[in-house]
């Protein structure tokens, strides 16, 4: 089997999936509620798309293809609406945040799908402790090995978009001392980690994905849980790194950074990428999962060291041209606010600080989530 | 006759020996009964899975007083007050997991409730009448079997571990519905001592005044006691020490003013979550002393009754229990398109709203003792009810699971 032709899209056309946590309002623990949540967003217009993930206490929603901030920013704000209505209507709290403070992944059911149930089978208790959130980001690109070439450009980025998303400090009912705790979960999967470093569109698909296939270990791009993996279907690529921010309006500005990323390293940079970059790719996602902003990286060429937090400064001024050209100027200056004020994991740390209370940070994460 | 004669020999047999051996170690009674009703239903519920409370009512029933047990009758027992405080502790959780705001989000829910309870008291009413029972008793028969069970629900739901619409609805259905029903059951009440007495005084002293001071009571503890957790550390850690023992000394006030304890716990819950006392994951119900206070309740429940009086009004107690039946689930299936689930699960959620706890509210509220031949009514349709206390909780666990809002088994990976 072959992944065949790699479709084209419009360059830095974009598109925002989120996955998000279903909360019984009773006692702020997750709660099986996604089929009778899909069943009444199905009953109307729905801007978007909402599906079922891995288990019921969670749903994703994604947006259409977007050109620049205010269009996704317009669209997550309405998909946002509809859900908070629906959930309104059906007694269930709804929010963003990479974990859910104190669910024990063993009380989760799995959703009732051929797909969910395989996994379940093949995967074992990994499948239940996918109950983790994540904010998946397409970009679009126009060939297959413009995909391939983006994909591993990236990968000196990834740490950025970790410690900048981070929402998931707490992990069945502990501080884990990691900013982002979610991406534990995903790496524990076999095919996790970072895409083969191939840059022709051909050789990876009847190289690496065929022979792949013949082994027995995968079915579909699906099966691979890699950080950054092309979606040749969509002709995109999708980072898959973030937390799911608290609020929509997070979640559409860190979509904006990765397209005027993206425009800066196929416009202007055109750095050379090889397989030596990778030398410290998980050192540095470590960096920026333990300590987010704080996180010091090291650059895969020049060996230097920096903050996460000054290297996302560095780039900002770098690219800012970039997004006025694509019309995100706005976007940027909320970046800058989110970086000022750090993280959601250490908003979700000061919450608990106050009150003591994992419950407390829920019910605060379903209020920041409807702002 | 010889078949009948063996029986009666049994039951002599058995229950000479045993109330012999009770007499003489009194102190031995309860532990006894206690852990034989568990072993009972325990054995009962891996055998054919039906809910623990079912088997507990049974054995209370079997080993009550006129049947062949040891079981005192409640009138002259110490282990009315224990029940209050089960119940208490019960309906305090139940209180506790209601959220008014959905009823405001969902104005269909409350609509719902309105009709299904108007219907059920207007159907059995007529039924009741219709078999010559008098118009008093009539509608207190109608506006009890409004009720469903707090007591039941609550326990399936946290035996089957679900979640989901039907869960969510039964929840509140009952809650509204068991209002409604504690309402208007003290209202008539009240008409009832105006008629017999002519005191004025009597009749709002038996129906408003006592409903008003039962919710005073309620929601005038859970502002305290949220006010006090606000501001005193240690007690925050102690959350659900601190509520149990707050909840225990509201019902005795309860009991001694003679007022309502079950209106008081209910609202307790209510405020309490509606002032936002989160109960930590470790603190949520009650534990392993939650199943024991449960096994208690659900014995005792029917301890009071006599086989004989079951057979009694056949006819009146099959017309009651499907026109129960239908009304709740026909309306509640109506209405849930409009509320926001398929017809499939407003059927599961009317038939889930079977079981009663008429036996619970008379045990309860201490009102009845105003004694308007109400318990003589009850004698001749309590084969319905005590079906409905057996079964009730089998068509709720039925309607959950296919649902599929229970959590089948969670030593299970998928």
């Amino acid at each position: 089997m072959q992944l065949g032709q790699f479709k084209t899209s419009d360059p830095y056309t974009m598109g925002v999936e989120l996955e998000l946590q279903l909360i019984n309002l009773s006692n702020f623990d997750l709660t099986a509620s996604s089929p009778d949540l899909i069943y009444l967003l199905g009953k109307h217009d729905f801007p978007g798309s909402v599906t079922p993930e891995m288990t019921e206490s969670m749903i994703e929603i994604a947006t259409d293809v977007m050109h620049n901030y205010d269009e996704i920013s317009t669209q997550l704000h309405q998909i946002r609406n509809k859900l908070v209505e629906a959930c309104d209507k059906l007694n269930i709290g709804i929010c963003g945040g990479g974990t859910h403070p104190f669910q024990r992944w063993s009380e989760r059911k799995i959703y009732n799908k051929e797909r969910y149930r395989e996994a379940s089978k093949r995967y074992g208790y990994l499948a239940k402790q996918f109950t983790v959130f994540g904010q998946h980001v397409h970009i679009g690109c126009e060939s297959g090995d413009s995909a391939l070439y983006l994909l591993h450009a990236l990968n000196r980025y990834v740490p950025h978009f970790i410690a900048l998303s981070a929402s998931s400090p707490y992990v069945q009912g502990a501080d884990t001392a990691f900013n982002s705790a979610r991406l534990n979960s995903v790496f524990a999967f076999p095919l996790s980690g970072h895409a083969p470093f191939i840059l022709n569109w051909e050789q990876f698909d009847k190289e690496y994905f065929a022979r792949m296939h013949k082994t027995g270990t995968i079915n579909s791009m699906k099966d691979f849980y890699w950080d950054i993996r092309p979606k040749p279907e969509y002709g995109t690529i999708e980072l898959r790194v973030c937390d799911t921010p608290l609020n929509v309006e997070k979640a559409a500005v860190l979509a904006v950074y990765l397209q005027a990323l993206c425009h800066y390293i196929l416009e202007d940079e055109r750095p050379k990428v090889s397989e030596n970059c990778y030398m410290v790719y998980n050192y540095n996602r470590f960096q920026a999962c333990r300590f987010g902003m704080e996180g010091k990286i090291v650059d895969p060429v020049t060996y230097s060291q920096k903050t996460i937090h000054q290297d996302i400064l560095d780039m900002i001024h770098k690219i800012e041209l970039h997004a006025i050209t694509l019309g995100s100027e706005d976007a940027f200056l909320l970046l800058k606010k989110y970086i000022k004020e750090n993280n959601d994991a250490t908003y979700l740390r000061r919450q608990f600080a106050q009150s003591e209370s994992m419950e407390y940070i829920i019910d605060n994460a379903i209020a920041k989530f409807r702002q | 006759m010889l078949e009948y004669t063996i029986k009666l020999k049994c039951k002599q047999f058995l229950g000479v020996r045993m109330n012999t051996f009770f007499i003489n170690n009194p102190q031995l009674i309860w532990p006894i009964i206690l852990l034989a009703a568990w072993t009972f239903a325990e054995v009962g519920t891996y055998l054919i899975k039906i809910p623990r409370i079912t088997f507990y009512t049974l054995f209370g029933f079997i080993f009550a007083k006129h049947q062949f047990g040891p079981l005192p009758t409640l009138d002259h027992s110490g282990v009315l007050s224990l029940v209050n405080i089960i119940s208490g502790l019960i309906l305090f959780e139940f209180g506790y997991r209601i959220n008014l705001r959905w009823i405001w989000n969902n104005p269909i829910i409350l609509i719902t409730s309105i009709v299904e309870s108007g219907a059920t008291f207007i159907a059995v009413f007529i039924i009741s009448r219709m078999f010559e029972i008098s118009v008093l008793v009539s509608l207190e028969f109608a506006a009890l079997f409004m009720a469903t069970s707090p007591f039941v629900i609550i326990n399936v739901i946290n035996g089957q571990q679900s979640a989901g619409q039907v869960t969510e609805r039964v929840l509140h259905l009952t809650a509204l519905n068991c209002i409604v029903a504690i309402f208007l059951f003290k209202l008539i009440l009240g008409v009832a001592v105006f008629e017999k007495s002519g005191s004025f005084a009597a009749a709002t002293m038996a129906s408003v005044v006592m409903l008003i001071s039962s919710a005073i009571l309620g929601i005038g503890f859970a502002l305290l006691l949220s006010v006090a957790l606000r501001h005193i550390k240690i007690i925050t850690q102690n959350r659900a020490v601190v509520l149990s023992l707050v909840i225990i000394l509201m019902v005795g006030i309860a009991k001694a003013l003679g007022i309502s304890s079950i209106v008081a716990s209910l609202l307790f819950g209510l405020t309490i979550r509606h002032m936002k006392v989160v109960m930590g994951q470790n603190q949520r119900n009650f534990g392993a002393l939650e199943n024991i206070l449960i096994a208690v309740l659900f014995i005792v429940i029917p301890v009071n009754l006599d086989w004989h009086d079951l057979s009694s009004y056949i006819g009146l107690g099959i017309a009651l229990f499907f026109s129960r039946l239908l009304i709740k689930t026909i309306v509640v299936t109506i209405f849930s398109y409009y509320s926001g689930v398929s017809f499939y699960k407003g059927l599961l959620t009317g038939l889930a709203l079977s079981p009663i706890s008429i036996f619970s509210i008379l045990l309860l509220d201490h009102s009845v003792s105003v004694g308007l031949g109400l318990n003589h009514g009850l004698v001749i349709i309590s084969g319905v009810v005590f079906f409905l206390e057996v079964f009730g909780p089998c068509i709720t666990q039925y309607s959950l699971i296919k649902a599929g809002e229970s959590t089948p088994n969670l030593s299970k990976i998928s």
